[in-house]
């Protein structure tokens, strides 16, 4: 069963002070269970692709459509889109001050139970649920009561996506290099948590410029993006290949 | 000029109204005539005036011109005590209940205020003496306001709490003021050697209703003392105000202040504070929220005069629609404050593209060997933060409430009492969005749920 199809998807970023085609007619189609990669030289559109689908709204699609789970993505709001399953871990995950990240993370799974008409969980038992994520990335319980991302440590601030990405359970994940900037210890966290999290009814595409995260998250499929689409697919052998021989070969 | 013709008229009505004072009877006599020659030779401040340059007279004119007519001083409207214990039943804290003072229209009313408390004396000018209040009466930058004050001292009530007391139930003092009323507020607070005190002082008006204040605060912590102080101004939405309190700061004193603005068509205060005694502390902290054509102003002038003091301001503001704020911030280090540690910090958040503020951060350093500080910002909100949020779910508008509680939580958790915070944060978000309150109650109950985390576990 796919949960994404991607075809033919031409995107612009859309700013005041940029106006520039960066998908240029990509196709990609990801099934139930399945890790992807995405691997390519810096600007050639992985961050674009990532953000397109998450719906950041200075991107604009001229072209091509996005099939999420029978829905078309494109026709929903960045809220709908991640409450109906879709989960984007950024890059750089943003500091929101005074937010306690205990809250955050039950309203941002209260969003997702009252979207999809389920009960919203109470406090109490929230915190039951949230203990055991915790416990899973080695995070101490002190880190809830912390204001969200605020004065994190990059590595913190990871853990911190890949708890939400564990708390919100998402059809797909989208892990925009969450492996950057990760010492390897919190590496080895980190992917426990992805593996934690991946199962036969969901699926995980990572974006990364390393092949050392695809040892701890072993992908089915390894794609080269290059000027804005896919130009060369292979299996992990792929990953290390280019490791060693760099983006030349392909 | 027609604004000219519309202070000419303001200033005269306020001279007839003064005139019909039996000032030869009072008991402070030379007092009130020292404010009248005042008032009579010289003039309501103008433009030209530093402090002034950013005000908007039209607001101040159009209630004054409501509230005098040409034969009448007042039309004021006369509220029946049914109406007001009802009113005070809506506006007093549940933990301020038994440590209440009212005044209506500027006037303290002992039969509304409910008050038991041997260690703070409460008194106005028909119970005491009249030296306390002429002792705290000092000169100040708004002198007309303050004479004109003066003029109708009869109705201030003085607080004053003893040498070496520590007030552990939190004071309220609540001004209500009714349509057409020009209201004279004054008080003077004195804590003595070694005490302290909490107090929120809040400031509403009966609905719609149009009138102006003039309040005057005069407030003195003596040696070793300390003042926590919140003022919450949630006056009717076509009110004027104007307020200007002096704090005169000795030795090792302490002094708190949180203060916010959520209400009235057009408000000013005038705000300073002398550190006149070495080790003193000056922590203010500001929070503006205004909507609609409502225009706000803050001016805060804190004076070093003496070495080893510390002072603070961080004053936030949330302008949406069509309003206009001012912060007019400044820190006046004198010759000899040596060792002076003095910020100053001003953020805005401006919600639409007609949304204004004026923003003067400022020092005036006469001495060397400080450290001083200070800054303004100015900002929408953050797009992707916006969008961060919406990915993990918040609709457009949990993610707007979200964002601005987050720009906002800083001063409001200043508040000590619960019921005072959570009076403070709805009127906040009153003023900005209309459907705030379900992701709003999540955000601001941080405390209950960590209390219930720590309950569980033990």
């Amino acid at each position: 069963m796919s949960i994404i199809e991607i075809k033919n998807l031409e995107a612009i970023i859309d700013t005041e002070e940029s106006k520039t085609q960066i998908l240029k007619g990509l196709n990609l189609t990801i099934n139930a269970g399945e890790v992807h990669a995405i691997m390519g030289p810096n600007g050639s559109g992985k961050s674009t692709l990532s953000k397109v689908l998450a719906g950041h709204p200075d991107y604009k699609i001229t072209k091509g459509e996005v099939i999420f789970q029978g829905k078309n993505l494109l026709d929903l709001d960045p809220d709908e889109r991640a409450n109906s399953g879709l989960f984007l871990a950024f890059q750089y995950p943003v500091e929101i001050p005074g937010v306690n990240n205990l809250n955050f993370l039950r309203m941002a799974y209260n969003s997702k139970m009252k979207f999809n008409n389920q009960e919203e969980m109470d406090p109490l038992d929230f915190d039951d649920f949230i203990e055991e994520k915790l416990n899973i990335l080695k995070m101490k319980p002190e880190f809830l009561e912390r204001n969200l991302n605020e004065g994190f440590s990059g590595g913190e601030k990871k853990k911190n996506e890949i708890l939400q990405l564990l708390t919100l359970n998402p059809s797909l994940a989208i892990l925009d290099e969450t492996d950057s900037g990760l010492d390897i210890d919190a590496l080895r966290v980190v992917s426990e948590g992805i593996n934690a999290y991946k199962s036969k009814n969901n699926a995980v595409l990572l974006i990364t410029h390393y092949q050392r995260l695809l040892d701890y998250v072993e992908p089915d499929y390894v794609h080269v993006l290059s000027g804005g689409k896919i130009i060369k697919t292979g299996d992990k052998t792929l990953a290390l290949e280019l490791e060693k021989e760099g983006y030349a070969i392909v | 000029m027609k604004s000219n013709q519309d202070s000419i008229k303001f200033e005269e009505s306020i001279i007839r109204t003064a005139s019909k004072q039996d000032i030869e009877n009072s008991s402070i006599k030379d007092l009130k005539k020292k404010a009248l020659e005042f008032i009579s030779s010289n003039s309501f401040p103008n433009k030209k005036n530093e402090d002034w340059k950013y005000y908007d007279f039209k607001d101040l004119f159009s209630n004054s011109s409501n509230i005098f007519s040409d034969t009448e001083t007042f039309r004021q409207e006369v509220l029946d005590k049914k109406e007001l214990v009802m009113l005070v039943d809506k506006y007093v804290f549940r933990e301020s209940s038994e440590n209440l003072i009212v005044t209506v229209n500027g006037v303290y009313r002992e039969d509304l205020s409910n008050f038991n408390n041997k260690d703070i004396e409460i008194s106005n000018l028909s119970n005491s003496n009249s030296d306390q209040l002429i002792n705290t009466d000092s000169s100040s930058k708004d002198q007309y306001l303050r004479s004109l004050n003066t003029l109708f001292i009869e109705n201030a009530f003085f607080i004053k709490v003893a040498k070496n007391k520590k007030i552990d139930k939190t004071l309220q003092v609540l001004h209500i003021s009714n349509q057409n009323s020009f209201n004279q507020i004054r008080s003077a607070i004195q804590i003595e050697e070694g005490s302290s005190l909490d107090m929120v002082i809040s400031y509403v008006g009966l609905e719609d209703s149009s009138y102006i204040s003039n309040a005057v605060i005069d407030c003195h912590l003596a040696k070793n003392s300390n003042l926590n102080f919140t003022k919450i101004q949630n006056d009717s939405s076509n009110s004027v105000t104007l307020y200007s309190l002096d704090v005169k700061q000795e030795k090792d004193s302490n002094f708190d202040f949180n203060s916010f603005h959520f209400g009235a068509k057009s408000s000013r205060d005038q705000i300073t504070v002398d550190l006149n005694g070495t080790n003193s502390h000056a922590n203010l902290n500001g929070l503006y929220v205004v909507n609609q054509n409502r225009k706000t102003h803050q001016i805060i002038t804190v004076n070093h005069n003496v070495e080893r003091c510390t002072s603070k301001q961080l004053f936030k503001g949330i302008i949406s629609d069509e309003a206009r704020a001012e912060f007019n911030g400044m820190i006046e280090v004198k010759r000899n404050a040596k060792l002076t540690d003095a910020k100053q910090l001003n953020n805005n958040l401006l919600l639409s593209s007609k949304a204004h503020i004026d923003s003067r951060p400022q020092l005036n350093i006469l001495t060397d060997d400080v450290k001083c500080a200070h800054g303004s910002t100015i900002g929408q909100l953050n797009e992707e933060e916006l969008f961060y949020l919406q990915s993990r779910g918040f609709n457009k508008s949990d993610a707007f409430v979200t964002l601005t509680y987050s720009f906002c939580q800083e001063i409001l958790n200043k508040i000590k009492l619960d019921s005072v915070k959570n009076y403070s944060t709805n009127l906040a978000f009153n003023n900005i969005s209309t459907d705030s309150n379900s992701a709003l109650a999540k955000l601001a109950n941080n405390d209950k749920f960590k209390k219930s985390r720590y309950a569980k576990k033990s």
